[in-house]
């Protein structure tokens, strides 16, 4: 058989153009996985399929502080979820995004449960209607992308994966309390007395917001309100539940030292009104979280005046300064 | 030419060895002993379901149950020839959480006479932090100033006193409270069939040998010895096992 040479050639010539594009996408792509360090304190995270790497993170916090999610460029996720203020807007209802890695229910009425990464694809495909032909199209994105997922192509469910694995990485667990539950530093007495109201059955606020997520991840009703209308219907708005109604994911309440508007609809400006509704504003209605109902506290927590003193010294000690002002979470446009 | 022709012979075939994916050989199935269990919850006859109020006790109360939360430990298991195998893991269980079910991997295919657990754990694992550090666990924290270690059980709902719904929450801890399950069970776990069903009456908690009655023994026991102390003497008949 004889082969004109100059096929040969071209033959060699593909073959090793091909091998040669082929070890750039290779070379470009990163798995070198993020070192992450979980406090001893706080739970171990369950294992993932979308594993967390170093240029994962960096797309999914590029897209988290770029508006180009938003096909209007309007906003980003960082316009409501402000780093400095706890990743939440000051006087909003925005709920902050803190450790989310362990959460298993989103947003206020819980309506969007799964993993992190089923957060983020209703995040970026229900919520912003995220265009990705934009994304794939603008700047140094497509470079991106095949940076931390071996191909340029951009996707919905991509940005997704890339968003979660920022979230994922957004840990805090190194505020005042934490380090004394590690043995690190000593609480003041005011601080301690609250500790012991938060953490027995005089304060009761353990059951729900637990250690040391501050968080149960569950739903429950709080008394706020004894009849319910529009947002206020919690869960039951997504459920039809009757015995819903009212019912809103329990907020982690670290950081809360910082906020200037609690619960769903930010009805309370500080942490004296969310006190003063625990000890006497709880509304009874059938759907009330049974942990509200206990003999002896139908009339609230009947704290003295001290000891509401005590139980704010202590919720302040949740305030995590190395969470709000971590350069690895900051806008890498800055 | 003849030989350029084998030289890209042998190319095509290192282009097209290297492009094949590399496959590992299917892992042989393991074959091991294990038993399976299948938790299953009923509130009578009826299986539970949440969120209504449609149940009766023994004294009574008109109920729905919210949230079950436990654990289950030290696993017992006697065959016919008098022979016990203990395990000392720990295992919780929620009961609306899909599927509950555990795998104890190890218990011996066997004929078997008698089965004993416990509800919750013993002294050495009811301990601040001696289970992993998992979110479950955690929720199920028992806190240092209340004595430390862990919840062995959440029951909450709702019931209907004097006309309105009001909460209960029927939290059981502290190592005096420990419920141990200890019965004649015969079943045989089989190389064809090794899992049993382990079912619970919720409505037990309430029935023997004392009548709880949720306005009269409370409707929250956390804190309360009396009612947790008949919670956990009561504790001791809710499960059967059915293969």
């Amino acid at each position: 058989m004889r082969i004109p040479r100059v096929a040969i050639v071209l033959f060699l010539l593909a073959v090793f153009f091909s091998c040669s594009r082929e070890s750039e996408e290779t070379s470009v792509f990163s798995t070198e996985l993020m070192d992450l360090q979980i406090p001893s304190n706080l739970p171990a995270l369950t294992p993932s399929n979308n594993p967390l790497t170093k240029a994962g993170f960096e797309l999914g916090r590029r897209l988290y502080y770029d508006s180009i999610l938003d096909p209007q460029h309007s906003r980003a996720c960082a316009s409501c979820h402000i780093q400095q203020f706890g990743f939440t807007t000051p006087r909003s209802n925005v709920i902050p995004h803190i450790n989310l890695a362990y959460n298993n229910r989103f947003l206020w009425n819980g309506e969007v449960e799964g993993t992190l990464e089923d957060a983020m694809i209703f995040e970026v495909e229900d919520f912003f209607h995220t265009d990705a032909t934009k994304i794939q199209k603008t700047g140094d994105y497509p470079y991106l992308f095949l940076r931390a997922f071996g191909s340029s192509e951009v996707t919905t469910r991509k940005c997704a994966l890339a968003l979660a694995q920022f979230l994922r990485a957004n840990i805090s667990g190194n505020s005042k309390f934490d380090r004394y539950v590690r043995h690190e530093e000593y609480l003041t007495q005011d601080e301690m007395s609250g500790l012991l109201l938060f953490f027995t059955e005089k304060g009761d606020c353990f059951h729900c917001h637990s250690m040391s997520l501050m968080t149960d991840g569950n739903l429950h009703n709080i008394g706020l309100d004894s009849i319910f209308t529009g947002l206020n219907s919690g869960y039951y708005n997504h459920s039809g539940d009757e015995a819903d109604l009212g019912k809103f994911k329990t907020p982690s309440i670290r950081n809360c030292g910082i906020r200037t508007s609690f619960m769903h609809d930010g009805r309370f400006s500080t942490l004296e009104e969310v006190i003063e509704h625990y000890n006497s504003g709880v509304k009874h209605s059938p759907s009330l979280d049974a942990i509200m109902t206990k003999p002896g506290k139908e009339l609230g927590l009947q704290l003295t005046p001290l000891q509401k003193q005590q139980l704010k010294a202590f919720l302040l000690t949740l305030t995590d300064s190395t969470y709000l002002n971590n350069p690895l979470f900051s806008s890498p446009f800055h | 030419m003849a030989k350029l022709t084998r030289i890209l012979f042998y190319l095509i075939l290192l282009v097209v060895a290297s492009c094949k994916k590399s496959e590992d050989d299917a892992p042989e199935p393991v074959i091991t002993d294990g038993l399976n269990i299948v938790l299953n919850h009923y509130v009578g006859g009826t299986a539970l379901s949440s969120n209504t109020i449609s149940y009766t006790n023994s004294a009574g109360n008109n109920y729905g149950v919210t949230r079950l939360q436990y654990y289950l430990s030290g696993f017992e298991f006697e065959t016919m020839n008098g022979v016990v195998y203990t395990f000392n893991n720990v295992y919780y269980i929620d009961a609306f959480s899909g599927n509950a079910s555990i795998y104890i991997p190890s218990v011996p295919l066997a004929h078997y006479k008698r089965v004993k657990f416990y509800i919750g754990m013993d002294s050495l694992h009811n301990i601040t932090d001696a289970l992993p550090n998992t979110l479950e666990n955690v929720n199920m924290a028992w806190p240092d100033m209340m004595g430390g270690g862990y919840h062995f059980m959440k029951l909450e709902g709702n019931y209907l006193a004097s006309g309105s719904t009001t909460g209960f929450a029927m939290h059981l801890g502290m190592n005096g409270n420990l419920v141990t399950n200890n019965f004649t069970a015969h079943f045989e776990s089989t190389a064809a069939d090794n899992t049993i069903q382990l079912n619970m009456d919720i409505n037990e908690w309430f029935n023997d040998p004392y009548i709880y009655d949720f306005n009269i023994d409370g409707n929250y026991s956390m804190s309360d010895s009396a009612a947790m102390a008949k919670l956990s003497a009561n504790g001791y008949n809710v499960f059967k096992v059915v293969q």
